[in-house]
């Protein structure tokens, strides 16, 4: 009763003092939880937006291909042997093949040059979802549907789907080229490094265009766990030889996740801050309490509570307060984190209004963005507010111990 | 065996200069069931004497006593512990914890000694004993200045200590509640045998008294026991030569 009672008691007194100071405490757990809550779905959404958008969980595409900028050469493009397809059967949970080239895009005297992807309408879904793809008009499925473009090109030519536009390249062997296709439909897929400049068609009116007599410049698979993505772009590395390089999606998402690893770090300095502040609060509030109670404290060592005993109570008033705080604190981030993990925040506006053309070309990821739900997190967050709390209430505490009985009764 | 022996006690605050012998070679003996009385002017040394026997202070020289057992060289938590056991304390502005029922600051008593019986049933018993049957569950700003010091005889009392210190326990009360609150003091003297130690002013306790201490620059001045106190203060005073001899 005594050591926990009290405290609580003790705290009510002036609640007005200690809501203030569980505030600091709500607000430094708060941002724990949804800072890196945040932290955690922008990493995923990047993680996502590089698996599901370019790379899958292992891609394989010629050696030394360049993978930023609108260059892609035709010189490496390469076919499946037999026995590289027949490792991916049995050891992915999905494969397709692509084609990627930059052709010149042309609408009436209006022309782009744009990144096209050729893509197998058999199994390109598979690897790469379409589940936050919005499109206007449809998907083609065939040579003759047509292209289907990214918003930001249809709205740079400002074309609708049932227009006609066409693709100008240099096929394989280096002539010039040209196909006239319609526009079947124009989407948006949430990730920026989509939407700005790539236009999808079918792999049969891709080889049509560049000749390529069925060699491809990607393939792109999926495993059971992306975590396996090491050892068997290794396999297959060995398997296809070195006129191929394979690379994993943690490899092609790391430029966009050092820039997450820098907002985790200024968080971590916001967290600190906000826990300082917190600390300040609550070491305030605990010492008016000491030097207020002093003759209560006098009489209860004089009762025959020892010095440590009033530490004790004094730490017990910060833990409680730590307690309520960061149950307040967590419930609160848990149930925000919670929301925002199912429904997702959609960003695109930021992103469009960012710039997304310049400046998240070569870095895709999905404009939703879902936070990271971790029971881990909230745990931890609620063990930060607790210590921090408690800790700094050590020092009013040790001031009240301090104090001799015999001065303390009769102040 | 007596309750405490206070045996040539100095107590002696700062140095040089600034040096305040607040006691100077003290000598008393308490036998059990006393209710005594230590008077003196302001500066007399009064406290700090309580503060001794009380175990709240050590002596700068000489011994205190209790029970049979020399407190004046126990550390800080043994003298807790012995506080906590077997001594209580009265205060003049009653000191309750005002966050805590009545009934709670009595059973803070028995937490703090460690009591391993029913605490809440010997609390309230207490309680019923001093009169507060009907007022357990209120806090202490719910209840009269006498009630409050009910709660606080009550709480050095629950716990059957030895020795009850009472710091002018009437100072803060009015005549008639002070009277009543004596009478309940003396009432639990009589009835569980414990000494009260009592530092006052007020005549109504030394009349109540069966002997009075006078404390005099930290030296006794006078030590008279009397045969038989009463409430209307017809004293039968004889000195006690042991006792004297300090002063």
């Amino acid at each position: 009763m005594f050591f926990f009672k009290l405290p609580f008691l003790n705290l009510l007194r002036h609640y007005g003092r200690t809501s203030l100071s569980l505030v600091s405490i709500i607000l430094g757990v708060l941002v724990i939880i949804l800072g890196r809550g945040t932290i955690t779905g922008l990493r995923e959404s990047v993680i996502r937006g590089e698996i599901d958008g370019m790379t899958g969980h292992v891609s394989v595409l010629p050696a030394d291909y360049p993978t930023s900028g609108l260059l892609h050469p035709l010189d490496g493009l390469y076919s499946l042997p037999p026995a590289a397809e027949q490792w991916l059967h049995a050891n992915a949970v999905a494969w397709t093949r692509r084609l990627f080239f930059a052709p010149r895009l042309v609408s009436g005297i209006d022309a782009i040059r744009v990144r096209a992807i050729a893509f197998d309408p058999a199994t390109d879904a598979d690897v790469f979802p379409r589940r936050d793809w919005r499109v206007e008009g449809r998907i083609p499925e065939t040579a003759g549907d047509g292209v289907l473009l990214s918003r930001g090109i249809a709205r740079t030519l400002s074309v609708q789907p049932g227009d006609m536009v066409v693709l100008e390249t240099r096929t394989v062997a280096g002539a010039m080229n040209a196909l006239q296709m319609p526009v079947a439909g124009i989407v948006s897929t949430g990730n920026p490094a989509i939407d700005s400049i790539i236009l999808f068609l079918p792999l049969s009116a891709g080889e049509d265009l560049l000749r390529t007599d069925g060699a491809i410049s990607h393939v792109s698979l999926l495993l059971g766990r992306r975590t396996d993505a090491d050892a068997a772009a290794q396999q297959l590395q060995e398997l296809l030889g070195e006129a191929v390089q394979t690379t994993t999606w943690e490899k092609e998402a790391a430029p966009g996740l050092e820039a997450q690893d820098l907002r985790q770090r200024f968080l971590d300095i916001l967290v600190v801050a906000l826990l300082v502040m917190a600390a300040a609060g609550i070491a305030n509030t605990v010492l008016m309490a000491a030097y207020e109670r002093i003759r209560e404290v006098g009489t209860l060592r004089a009762m025959g509570l020892t010095r440590r005993g009033v530490a004790g109570l004094f730490m017990a008033e910060g833990f409680v307060m730590g307690l309520i705080g960061s149950l307040i604190g967590a419930m609160l981030g848990a149930w925000l984190t919670f929301k925002y993990s199912i429904e997702g925040i959609d960003m695109t506006a930021l992103v469009e209004e960012m710039g997304s053309g310049e400046m998240f070309q070569d870095i895709p990821f999905s404009s939703m963005l879902y936070f990271g739900f971790s029971g881990r997190t909230i745990l931890l967050a609620i063990a930060v507010g607790m210590i921090v709390a408690t800790i700094s209430s050590l020092y009013p505490a040790m001031i009240a111990a301090r104090k001799e009985p015999a001065d303390a009764v009769r102040s | 065996m007596k309750i405490c022996e206070v045996e040539s006690v100095c107590k002696i605050y700062g140095r040089g200069a600034a040096e305040v012998r607040a006691l100077d070679d003290v000598s008393l003996v308490f036998e059990p069931g006393e209710f005594t009385v230590i008077s003196g002017p302001s500066g007399s040394g009064k406290t700090t004497l309580l503060n001794m026997v009380g175990c709240l202070d050590t002596p700068t020289s000489g011994r205190v006593v209790l029970e049979g057992k020399d407190v004046s060289t126990l550390g800080e938590r043994a003298l807790a512990h012995v506080r906590a056991k077997r001594i209580g304390f009265i205060f003049q502005s009653f000191n309750l914890v005002p966050v805590l029922s009545a009934l709670e600051n009595v059973e803070t008593a028995l937490h703090l000694a460690r009591f391993s019986g029913n605490r809440r049933k010997t609390a309230a018993e207490m309680l019923d004993a001093v009169g507060l049957r009907d007022q357990m569950r209120r806090r202490p700003t719910q209840l009269s200045g006498g009630q409050q010091q009910r709660i606080a005889v009550a709480r050095a009392l629950v716990k059957h200590p030895g020795l009850v210190i009472a710091d002018e326990p009437t100072a803060n009360l009015d005549s008639k509640t002070g009277t009543q609150i004596l009478d309940v003091m003396r009432q639990m003297n009589e009835s569980f045998g414990v000494t009260f130690l009592f530092s006052t002013h007020d005549p109504r306790v030394m009349e109540r008294a069966r002997r009075i201490v006078s404390l005099h620059d930290g030296r006794i001045a006078e030590d008279r026991t009397r045969e038989k106190p009463s409430a209307a203060g017809e004293v039968a005073l004889t000195s006690d030569a042991s006792n004297e001899s300090n002063a």
